[in-house]
């Protein structure tokens, strides 16, 4: 097996979670999984935090605390998101064909 | 002394708390007297600065690297007295009719943690904790657009999305700061950073901020989410939000980063570019709040352009002074720009340009605010904006940085343009143009009068004061 | 975590396993699916954090990051079930996605680790700051380092942390779905329909024995944090689960009401306080030293726990709003 610490495993998966995550966030359309993908941002991102600091023994407790942070803040955004989808869901519905078909909803996302 | 800075952060806090408990109609009475407390608090701390010099707090008693500290130096005192004052404008424009905050409540909590993330930035001598008032600032930021009309929520969705993607990029570049110099504090972290380690911090941090400010490129998201917010959230969001976020560049550049040219120039022409293309996209629109929108893209241009010039040694001191006359100028006279709009628009029900026609027969003191907010914004003498492009000039001329002289006489040119269209036609008597009715105009209250014209006097007056600001940034630094 | 080890098999499977379920999330083609792998996913990284020996982490991944977050998105994807139609959600353009999002992360990957491989500071600098935190956990009253770093050390941060988390909360309250139908302006649905199905008999009974079992593991969860890993934020987000449970099966009826907004102010108030309190005994904001710092610790602990839970509460009940 290659030589390959924890610390650069985490960063490498960090970095590859977050390149993926940040290249579907500003591509899809879907609002649902738009704030999917920015909550895998973060999830990498903070690996990333972790990893760059992982290179004591004990662990460095700062890094950890700042992560637990991260994900505080992750959620606290991921809910005010949805609070926003539901709201953009009310404000576009009666322009929605009688159908019940939801065309014209999700495709108008753009950026 | 120094307990003074905690507690412009906090107040703030303690504000929406009060505004948050209490129903709608008792929300003004008291974010009106909490913001007065919290603009009292900002004046006290821009006086303690001029007379005491550099302010730091060690929060839980615990000194940097391990705690965290608050500091002010002149730089940030600058932005807190902005703060102050455009924060306390609005608010007192928000009171004066509840269809100024939007359909929903909210307004006036979001409105002050807002402020709060604003003074948590300014302040911030720690990294992380930066980051975190960023997250509060973006955050209710978001939710302040989120209360405006129809289609504001999906702009408000997208604003977050642009929020949090640039944040995520400062938090990677914080971890690289952090990894190596082993502290979360600027000062320390600047001492110990080379420009080896410094460069993709940099980058990322550049990238995230410039997202947040709305740089070209980047721009897109912000004419929905300004000119779609309600008439009270447009003047904080263009004259202080977007404040934020530079600010912390600016900050890191001055005190963390190691001098970086390449950096530097890309920054310096995208706020080139900025300046015209925001400009030409201005000069296209028909609607007054996004006319001022798209201006906020160009003067956004103005901000990112002083990198290239802080970057020459001997210069910095100078080109600090004028970046903060620059930013001033702007909060001030965009915060009267966006309150003159949305008083327009309740009153006549549209901010379509051609609907304004001869508003400025029974809105005299409204229209007197945009034209002084207009004199600055142009950069017309005298004005805080034309001593701003003045001190670019002085600089860019001195170092033979010809494309910046010309950036800004094109920018000037394109401002002039965009502005007189709007305000050609409120003062232009519509006898003379029967295809267009003179536009009917509902009473408004006195804030909304006086407000703009207020802060517009503060952009053309502020001029006058150029050395005492130029003083005030110098100290504790340069 | 021990950063010179080289990994073994179990690290290196977790971290393929955490690629593989991000990509098929991230390129799911209805909502449901992406949010149940979502959930794979969390689990995933919960158990990473977990075996590189960051259990606090771990515990707020597995308990925030994918018990809570995952709530959020499994109840608006189940009411809003309409399928992520992308229409031009083609092979090719997720192939594309994917090669670009690898790309855009290898590169990243690369500087980040060149960077990391770096000796920091050069001069002989501390690394990282384990051995000052270490030794100031002491005087904090409290034995955990990474509660004593977020309630004492660092607690500005997590004060301005939970300033983040009221700013959802406000959010929240702003577009609280109206629970009286006479004040509903569209839509109009009568009260029994804004409540949405009932679940059936046997879910609630279940939820009302499973929901005191959470209640302790919050509780437990709160006052493990100042010897081991937990704290306020685990036990509140534990806290919100409840509320969560309890509304979604119909057991209880939870509205964000004055008695919610109450909750949702507690917590930055008391903090505040005792920033104040620090200034007034001591000389600094937030100053928290002495015999009596790890009681005051866990007092303001039971106190945020409440909030946090009340918070994400409110923004559930706020986003899960009244459907048709």
């Amino acid at each position: 097996m290659i030589e390959l610490s924890v610390a650069s495993l985490t960063l490498w998966t960090g970095a590859l979670l977050t390149g993926l995550a940040l290249v579907r966030l500003l591509t899809v359309e879907d609002l649902i999984a738009r704030l999917i993908a920015l909550n895998l941002t973060g999830g990498g991102t903070l690996l990333i935090l972790v990893g760059l600091a992982a290179r004591t023994e004990p662990v460095d407790p700062v890094p950890q605390a700042l992560a637990l942070t991260g994900i505080v803040i992750t959620v606290a955004f991921t809910g005010v998101g949805l609070i926003l989808v539901r709201a953009v869901d009310d404000d576009e519905r009666p322009s929605r064909s009688a159908d019940g078909r939801a065309h014209g909803h999700d495709e108008e996302a753009n950026a | 002394m120094s307990a003074l800075l905690p507690a412009a952060v906090l107040l703030p806090v303690i504000t929406a708390l009060a505004c948050l408990a209490l129903p709608r109609r008792a929300q003004p009475i008291s974010g009106f007297l909490g913001g007065l407390a919290s603009a009292a608090v900002n004046a006290a701390v821009v006086v303690a600065v001029t007379s005491h010099g550099v302010l730091e707090h060690h929060m839980a008693g615990w000194a940097p690297p391990l705690g965290i500290a608050l500091r002010a130096d002149g730089l940030a005192a600058a932005f807190v007295g902005l703060t102050g004052a455009v924060g306390f404008a609005t608010l007192v424009f928000a009171a004066s009719a509840e269809a100024t905050t939007g359909r929903r409540t909210g307004f006036w909590p979001l409105a002050m943690l807002t402020w709060s993330g604003l003074m948590g930035i300014f302040l911030a001598a720690d990294l992380f904790n930066a980051y975190v008032a960023l997250e509060v600032l973006g955050l209710s930021a978001v939710g302040m657009v989120a209360l405006g009309g129809r289609g504001a929520p999906r702009a408000a969705l997208r604003y977050l999305i642009v929020a949090v993607v640039g944040s995520m990029l400062l938090l990677t570049a914080i971890g690289l700061v952090y990894a190596a110099t082993s502290t979360l504090d600027m000062d320390l972290a600047g001492q110990r950073l080379t420009a080896e380690d410094g460069w993709l911090p940099l980058v990322l941090a550049a990238t995230g901020m410039g997202l947040k400010t709305a740089l070209v490129p980047m721009h897109a998201w912000l004419p929905p989410a300004h000119a779609g917010s309600p008439p009270a959230v447009s003047p904080l969001m263009s004259a202080l939000v977007v404040k934020g976020s530079f600010y912390l560049i600016l900050r890191l550049w001055l005190d963390v980063f190691p001098r970086n040219d390449a950096v530097a120039l890309v920054l310096g022409v995208l706020g080139a570019v900025a300046v015209i293309w925001g400009g030409v996209l201005a000069l296209a629109q028909r609607r007054l709040k996004r006319i001022v929108a798209y201006s906020t893209i160009s003067q956004v241009g103005y901000l990112f352009l002083a990198f290239p010039l802080l970057n020459l040694p001997g210069h910095q001191p100078a080109m600090v002074s004028a970046v903060v006359a620059m930013a001033l100028a702007h909060g001030l006279a965009k915060a009267a720009m966006f309150t003159a709009a949305g008083a327009l628009m309740l009153g006549t029900g549209t901010d379509h340009v051609d609907g304004l026609v001869g508003a400025a027969r029974s809105e005299g003191v409204l229209t007197a605010g945009m034209i002084l907010s207009a004199v600055s914004l142009i950069g017309l003498p005298m004005s805080l904006g034309f001593t701003a492009k003045w001190q670019y000039l002085e600089v860019a001329l001195q170092t033979g940085a010809w494309w910046i002289v010309l950036v800004l006489l094109t920018g000037t040119l394109l401002a002039a343009g965009y502005l007189l269209r709007p305000l050609a036609a409120l003062i232009r008597d519509s006898d003379t143009h029967e295809e267009v009715g003179q536009a009917e105009i509902g009473p408004r209250p006195a804030a909304q009068r006086w407000v703009p014209l207020a802060l517009g006097a503060m952009a053309v007056g502020a001029g006058l004061f150029t050395t005492d600001l130029t003083a005030l940034t110098s100290i504790g630094w340069g | 975590m021990s950063p010179e080890t080289t990994v073994g098999p179990l690290q290196l499977s977790l971290a393929l396993a955490l690629i593989v379920t991000a990509a098929a999330t991230l390129y799911s083609r209805h909502r449901l699916t992406g949010v149940v792998l979502f959930l794979v996913f969390g689990v995933f990284l919960s158990i990473y954090w977990g075996v590189i020996g960051a259990p606090d982490v771990a515990l707020a991944e597995a308990v925030i990051g994918t018990g809570v977050t995952g709530a959020l998105f499994g109840y608006t994807a189940t009411v809003m079930p309409r399928p992520a139609h992308d229409r031009r959600g083609s092979i090719a353009r997720t192939i594309a996605g994917l090669a670009g999002g690898a790309g855009i992360g290898a590169g990243l990957g690369y500087f980040l680790t060149r960077a990391a491989a770096a000796p920091p500071g050069g001069s002989g600098e501390p690394v990282g700051l384990t051995g000052q935190a270490t030794a100031a956990v002491p005087a904090t009253g409290v034995e955990h380092p990474i509660t004593g770093v977020l309630l004492n050390l660092r607690s500005y941060d997590t004060l301005m942390e939970m300033v983040v988390l009221l700013s959802a909360a406000t959010v929240a309250v702003a577009f609280a779905p109206r629970s009286d139908a006479g004040s509903s302006t569209r839509g109009g649905a009568p009260a029994s329909e804004q409540r949405g199905p009932a679940a059936p008999p046997i879910v609630r009974g279940f939820v009302s024995l499973v929901a005191p079992v959470v209640l302790l593991f919050a509780a437990w969860l709160l006052f493990a944090g100042s010897t081991q890993p937990g704290g306020a934020f685990q036990a509140g987000a534990a806290l919100a689960a409840v509320m969560i449970l309890v509304q979604t099966s119909g057991v209880g009826r939870l509205r964000i009401g004055p008695a919610m907004i109450c909750l949702l102010l507690l917590g930055v108030l008391a903090f505040i306080a005792v920033g104040l309190g620090g200034l007034v005994l001591g000389d600094a904001w937030l100053l928290l030293r002495g015999e009596h710092a790890g009681t005051v610790t866990i007092a303001l602990e039971c106190i945020l726990a409440v909030t946090i839970g009340a918070s994400l509460a409110a923004v559930f009940l706020a986003s899960a709003g009244r459907r048709r």
